[in-house]
């Protein structure tokens, strides 16, 4: 088990220079310069070279890459932005845990009313009590979030004046992001849930739970649950991962000061440590979540426990 | 306590779906006496699992029916018990062996809650949890499986070794009936004649009533007293194991079927296969449903079905035994 | 097809005659879906709407503004109200439209070329190519594909053309790898053996045996992927990247009408409705065609 978590780790190396090599690049094509965008469109020519150069733009283009990678490896050192002057690092700091609690609460929201209703679908297949669930569920699942949010927002902040559209100044501040977000990934949860679970009932082993006479609530929660868990477990990681800095519009919607407007800020403004330290710890997060994802499988699923610990004697 | 466990009574099975149905299984009927084995034989098709998930109504929930038939489990029509009932009889009473015991077994529970968790359904002697765990190290040892392993998960079994799981799983709860569901189609051979024996062994020492389905005719002679011959879910040919293997009397296909093994005693002959492929069962022939293949058909058998011909303890759907010997029409009961 | 096959002009009758068929039997399955038809039609009916918006409220009705007529409610002259500068918010939706659904549909169409074409490929050919085409995959899967998008975009400038490119290359990997695994195991299958086996070229192989029977999957996830990309593109327009103002999208209407969110909610509504009405409408016709393309993936 340790092993496999360390060759996983040691992957993410090549990913993460990959990542930030990319990233680089295509910040590097975002036209002008970012001295000129600092100082604006009034500035002397002097004083914008002299910005480029104290930001180190003026170098060539592997040098940069060169001096922030290694800035990054050996000093754990992600540059100063060049729009705040502030440590990189700092700055994600604050903001990765709105990202963390925003995300998580959307995936709890979702895995809460997706997965019991998904099953419950799946059981009652071609009813009234699975299609009306599967047809909201495809709606909600081809819905943007921020359009959820802009709803939500109409109503319980302009017409109901309940919550304050933005800002987190206080918890209650999370709760139309959370559903705004949960909502879409419920549907497709509960959807994939659904498709999941109906595989799995038809399984041999589940008509074996029945010839042994379990009831219907045994064979479908203690003999297909488990098995069915695993592909919506990888999907919950999955969107947890996407939506720490994928949530953008929902971020800017509600005014959260959260890891994917950071970025966003910075591609506006070409500041590219900004870009490639943000999206660099994005990668690493992404990663540890679908790690984690697979050795949760470890705990669910004894034929993939044993891969780990093989050497472990004859089976 | 009569003698009689089984009686099933022009059961048919359809299945349905939004573009046909498929008569599954068509009027058949049986008996089977306690501790009595009956092998129901056929090739791939005919309706030998419909009839066995039939008896133990665990067909599909939304396409298998069944139109119409009695099945009497001990004095008991099972095709209106309801649900709780039903669950009562199932693992208790009735218990089912699966063809592949690579996908029967459920691969995230070990095996010993496998076991003790029929033992947990049907537990009308309130054992409690030691006791439960001290019968399913029996059902291991009686098994050939040391008990040690309960705590092992399916896939770190064999093949045989899981069907031996089952058949542990099956025999946990003492059923009166045992409906194994050709246990051994998906082994090895040698591992074949291991299980079959075993099987064997344990229904004498139980005393269990079995319904062994296959399509091995070795398998039937070792086992059981009775045979049934299934063709396109309709039984062909009923009767005693000497009946079958004895008596020269047969259907045309059950002659086929035999013409079909190779035979180590007359030597060199060729294998005399049956041309041609079991009907398609959401269109069967207005007919007999083996006339298209069969070598000895005439104009009737294409057009009306054949009454049933009994002699003693053996009868055979063919109107070829017609006015032959010591055979009797039946007249049609339904 | 009793006798033998001994020309390839027979060989493509047959196919041809197959594949009639098969269309033929995928259109009475969907038939039957309701559902399906509903989304179907109203797809049609947002494409027919789309192409003929010129006829129906010319372009300059969108784009000509009116400070007289400001943020007035919906009346029988302006259907959906007028927006912040007076202009006509149901020209501008219809004119969106266009827009949306193209960006929608050609990012789509070009993904499924590119993503086919390239994990067919891998699939089939394997070996080295497939390890560093999955690990460059990798690489792009660990970026949120929104703010790659973005990034690319910021990169090429705005413009519909680069939204189109931003979105489709960040869109390929995914596809790829759906493409790969249809490949992969389609290329077990015992028949691409025997094909081997006779000496079919490897092209031929690919091109005629193993596409043709992903194609389920690739339309499938073509028709899930137009849906996907019109709110890609509208988060984008949200965002303010991409469409060069005044030219209306779907999404820079929902964010132009935020900021009358309180008093005029109808301009945030409309054009979201629209959002919400096609990508629901293409989900639900995407849905029925997988259920009627292979009824074994009922569900």
């Amino acid at each position: 088990m340790h092993r496999f978590i360390i060759r996983r780790l040691l992957m993410l190396i090549p990913i993460v220079l990959g990542v930030s090599l990319l990233i680089f690049m295509i910040i590097d094509m975002i036209p002008g310069d970012p001295g000129s965008m600092l100082l604006g469109a009034g500035a002397r020519q002097e004083d914008i070279d002299m910005l480029n150069e104290e930001l180190g733009y003026n170098q060539p283009f592997f040098r940069r890459y060169a001096n922030y990678m290694g800035n990054a490896i050996f000093r754990f050192d992600l540059g100063r932005s060049y729009a705040t002057k502030r440590p990189v690092l700092d700055e994600i700091g604050n903001r990765l845990p709105v990202s963390l609690i925003v995300a998580s609460s959307a995936i709890f929201f979702s895995l809460i009313v997706g997965v019991p209703i998904g099953v419950l679908s799946a059981v009652k297949q071609n009813t009234l009590a699975d299609r009306i669930p599967t047809g909201l569920a495809l709606l909600l699942s081809s819905q943007p979030g921020f359009l959820i949010g802009i709803v939500l927002m109409l109503i319980f902040s302009l017409r109901l004046n309940l919550i304050t559209p933005h800002g987190i100044a206080n918890w209650t501040n999370y709760i139309m992001p959370m559903v705004s977000l949960g909502l879409p990934n419920a549907g497709r949860q509960l959807r994939f849930t659904r498709s999941s679970m109906l595989e799995t009932i038809r399984q041999d082993y589940v008509r074996t739970a029945r010839a042994k006479g379990a009831t219907e609530r045994t064979a479908i929660w203690r003999h297909a649950m488990k098995n069915a868990l695993l592909p919506v477990i990888t999907i919950a990681g999955n969107n947890f991962g996407v939506l720490i800095g994928g949530a953008i519009a929902t971020e800017t919607l509600f005014g959260l000061p959260g890891l994917g407007s950071f970025i966003v800020t910075g591609i506006r403004s070409k500041d590219v440590p900004v870009v490639t330290g943000g999206i660099i710890v994005f990668a690493i997060i992404f990663a540890l979540v679908m790690l984690a994802v697979d050795v949760s499988y470890a705990f669910v699923d004894p034929r993939i426990r044993a891969k780990y610990i093989r050497r472990k004697g004859l089976a | 306590m009569s003698e009689n466990l089984l009686t099933v009574k022009n059961l048919s099975v359809e299945y349905r779906t939004d573009l046909e149905t498929v008569k599954a299984v068509n009027n058949i009927s049986f008996t089977l006496n306690r501790g009595e084995t009956l092998g129901l034989v056929g090739e791939t098709g005919a309706g030998k699992t419909t009839t066995a998930l039939a008896l133990m109504r665990l067909l599909p929930e939304y396409t298998g029916r069944i139109p119409n038939g009695e099945i009497i489990f001990d004095e008991k029509n099972l095709v209106t018990a309801s649900d709780a009932e039903m669950r009562m009889i199932r693992g208790g009473r009735i218990a089912m062996i699966f063809q592949d015991p690579m996908t029967s077994l459920n691969p995230v529970m070990s095996v010993g809650d496998q076991i003790s968790e029929a033992l947990e359904f049907h537990n009308e002697l309130k054992r409690n949890k030691e006791e439960i765990g001290k019968r399913v190290d029996e059902v291991l040892n009686m098994v050939g499986i040391p008990p040690g392993r309960k705590y092992d998960y399916p896939h770190q079994f064999s093949g045989g070794m899981k069907q031996r799981v089952v058949i542990a799983m099956a025999l946990a709860c003492e059923p009166d009936l045992l409906i194994a569901d050709e246990p051994t189609t998906a082994l090895d051979v040698t591992i074949q004649a291991q299980v079959i024996n075993m099987i064997r062994e344990l229904r004498d020492r139980l005393g269990t009533a079995m319904i062994m389905i296959t399509h091995d005719l070795g398998i039937v002679a070792q086992t059981c007293d009775n045979v049934a011959v299934m063709y396109a879910g309709e039984l062909i040919e009923v009767g005693t194991a000497a009946d079958i293997y004895k008596s020269g009397d047969h259907h045309p296909y059950t002659a086929g079927l035999f013409g079909s093994i190779p035979n180590l005693k007359t030597r060199s002959r060729r294998l005399t296969p049956i041309p041609g492929l079991m009907p398609d069962m959401s269109n069967l022939p207005p007919g007999c449903s083996f006339s298209p293949r069969c070598p000895n058909r005439n104009e009737l058998c294409e057009t009306t079905r054949s009454s049933i011909y009994r002699n003693g303890t053996h009868a055979v759907n063919c109107r070829l035994f017609d006015g032959r010997g010591r055979w009797i029409k039946e007249e049609k009961a339904q | 097809m009793s006798g033998r096959i001994n020309s390839a002009a027979t060989e493509t009758e047959v196919l041809i005659f197959k594949k009639e068929n098969r269309l033929k039997e995928i259109w009475r399955r969907l038939k039957k879906d309701k559902l399906a038809l509903a989304g179907l039609f109203l797809v049609c009916f947002f494409i027919i709407m789309a192409i003929f918006a010129e006829l129906i409220v010319p372009y300059a009705a969108a784009v000509t503004i009116n400070p007289h007529n400001r943020l007035a409610r919906p009346t029988n002259e302006f259907i959906f109200g007028t927006d912040g500068f007076g202009r006509d918010l149901f020209a501008r939706c219809l004119h969106g439209a266009r827009v949306s659904l193209s960006i929608g549909f050609i990012t789509a169409i070009a993904t499924a070329i590119a993503g086919s074409i390239i994990g067919a490929i891998v699939g089939y050919v394997g070996g080295k190519l497939d390890d560093i085409v999955m690990r460059a995959l990798d690489i792009f899967s660990a970026i949120p594909s929104i703010l790659f998008a973005m990034a690319v975009v910021a990169a090429m400038g705005p413009g519909i053309f680069n939204i189109c490119v931003a979105i489709t290359v960040t869109s390929i990997p995914g596809f790829v790898r759906i493409v790969r695994s249809a490949v992969l195991g389609i290329a077990e299958q015992e028949y691409i053996e025997a094909c081997r086996a006779g000496g079919t070229s490897t092209a031929r192989i690919l091109f005629r045996h193993v596409l043709p029977n992903a194609v389920g999957t690739l339309i499938v996830n073509t028709t899930a992927n137009v849906s996907q990309m019109i709110l890609t593109a509208a988060i984008l327009s949200f965002l303010g990247l991409g469409i060069n103002p005044p030219q209306p999208e779907w999404g820079s209407l929902v964010s132009e009408g935020r900021e009358f969110l309180r008093t005029a909610p109808h301009l945030t509504l409309f054009p979201g409705l629209m959002i919400c009405l096609a990508s629901f409408a293409i989900s639900v016709f995407g849905d029925g065609l997988r259920d009627a393309l292979d009824p074994r993936l009922r569900t």
